[in-house]
């Protein structure tokens, strides 16, 4: 039985997700923080006759994830994926391999799984690493990620992404790194719980690349999450490039996570 | 470090070789559409027909491009359609096309890919 859970539900769902709490760093920050009362917010869960947890499926604006602590996919969400429809949907490899046949007009992108829990080269920072608090280095964070393409950031809105960036700090926050006025490098954190949190758009300027500005700042998140608020940092990658930064750094890859997008979002 | 203000402003600001690929680039933007409408979108070149101008900026059929010092970016819809042409560019899984500045322009297929990126088929 597929049931949508309420406030009722917060302590059992987040102990089962806890359970395997790097896989789950999204749905437990996006539970903690925003609950079952927001809008933008729905989770569902399937449950076993004697009412434990089989599986979960959280709707976060846009985004899709799911979980299961056993290779299985009940059907009976695909409903639940029509009345409820997203533009992203990911999750464990081996999972997403149960739901992938019932998607229709999504891209796959097959991605590195990876954790640190301790920091292995500390790299001294040459230049000031600085934490964005302001809209105007919002503004040229923003400028940044547009013209990096690798990113998709040119189609999505710029007070928006200024907004979230400026407003919201409660789940994580970004760093950056100023060169000659320009900025050089970046990156973020997200979907911080009480155990971990997940690095997000490490990026530099293609004119400021390989001059170890993304260790720099790699460095000082680990520092700030990993010595100093004891929490282990997770993230995602599928550039063997940018994997060996992370490996060097202390990231050990654990598994693969699928990400799918329907196709022209 | 002073952001241009105009497109005209943006080109000066550019190495030699950037101004002599943005000159090309958009001259090959108007003769795909030579209505085409050049500004700057996060202090980078934007173009756009003017019968789009009333639709909400980030659903607007539109070009992109982003300069570096020895690289330029091309942000267009139809990228895709055209990138098994391309095999000398790089593009990125985002698909955006990647052209070095010792990389010859194909501009037949650059023209296609402004033309339709500028204005698509089912728009018509």
């Amino acid at each position: 039985m597929i049931i949508k859970l309420n406030e009722s539900h917060r302590e059992s769902i987040l102990n089962y997700l806890y359970k395997d709490a790097s896989y789950n760093i999204f749905p437990i920050g996006d539970i903690e923080t925003f609950g079952f009362n927001q809008d933008f917010q729905r989770v569902y869960a399937e449950i076993s006759e004697s009412g434990q947890y089989l599986s979960m499926f959280l709707r976060y604006r846009e985004n899709a994830i799911y979980y299961a602590d056993q290779l299985r996919f009940n059907l009976d969400y695909l409903t639940i994926f029509e009345q409820d429809s997203f533009e992203f949907i990911s999750g464990k490899t081996e999972l997403m391999a149960l739901v992938q046949p019932h998607l229709k007009d999504f891209e796959q992108k097959h991605m590195y799984f990876c954790e640190a829990h301790t920091l292995n080269a500390n790299h001294e920072s040459s230049v000031e690493i600085q934490k964005l608090k302001t809209k105007e280095e919002a503004e040229r964070l923003y400028d940044l990620l547009c013209m990096i393409g690798e990113f998709g950031y040119h189609k999505r809105n710029r007070e928006d992404f200024v907004n979230q960036k400026t407003s919201d700090q409660t789940m994580g926050m970004t760093w950056f790194i100023d060169v000659d006025g320009v900025m050089a490098t970046t990156a973020a954190t997200t979907a911080e719980t009480t155990i971990n949190a997940m690095v997000i758009a490490v990026a530099t300027h293609p004119d400021y690349r390989h001059k170890g500005y993304a260790s720099m700042i790699l460095s000082e998140i680990m520092r700030t999450y990993v010595n100093e608020k004891k929490k282990h940092l997770c993230l995602f990658y599928n550039n063997p490039e940018a994997g060996k930064i992370y490996h060097r750094l202390g990231f050990k890859t654990i598994g693969t996570w699928d990400m799918f997008n329907r196709k022209n979002s | 470090m002073e952001k241009p203000k105009t497109i005209n402003e943006f080109a000066q600001l550019l190495n030699e070789q950037g101004k002599s690929y943005f000159r090309e680039i958009s001259a090959l933007m108007h003769e795909a559409q030579p209505e085409v409408i050049e500004t700057l979108f996060v202090s980078q070149p934007y173009f756009y027909l003017p019968k789009y101008e009333t639709q909400k900026f980030h659903y607007r059929p539109s070009v992109m491009l982003a300069f570096f010092k020895d690289h330029l970016n091309i942000f267009a819809a139809a990228n895709e359609k055209y990138e098994p042409l391309l095999t000398d560019y790089k593009f990125t899984e985002k698909h955006t096309m990647q052209i070095y500045f010792d990389q010859p322009l194909n501009r037949e297929i650059l023209v296609s890919i402004f033309k339709e990126s500028l204005h698509p088929k089912e728009k018509e």
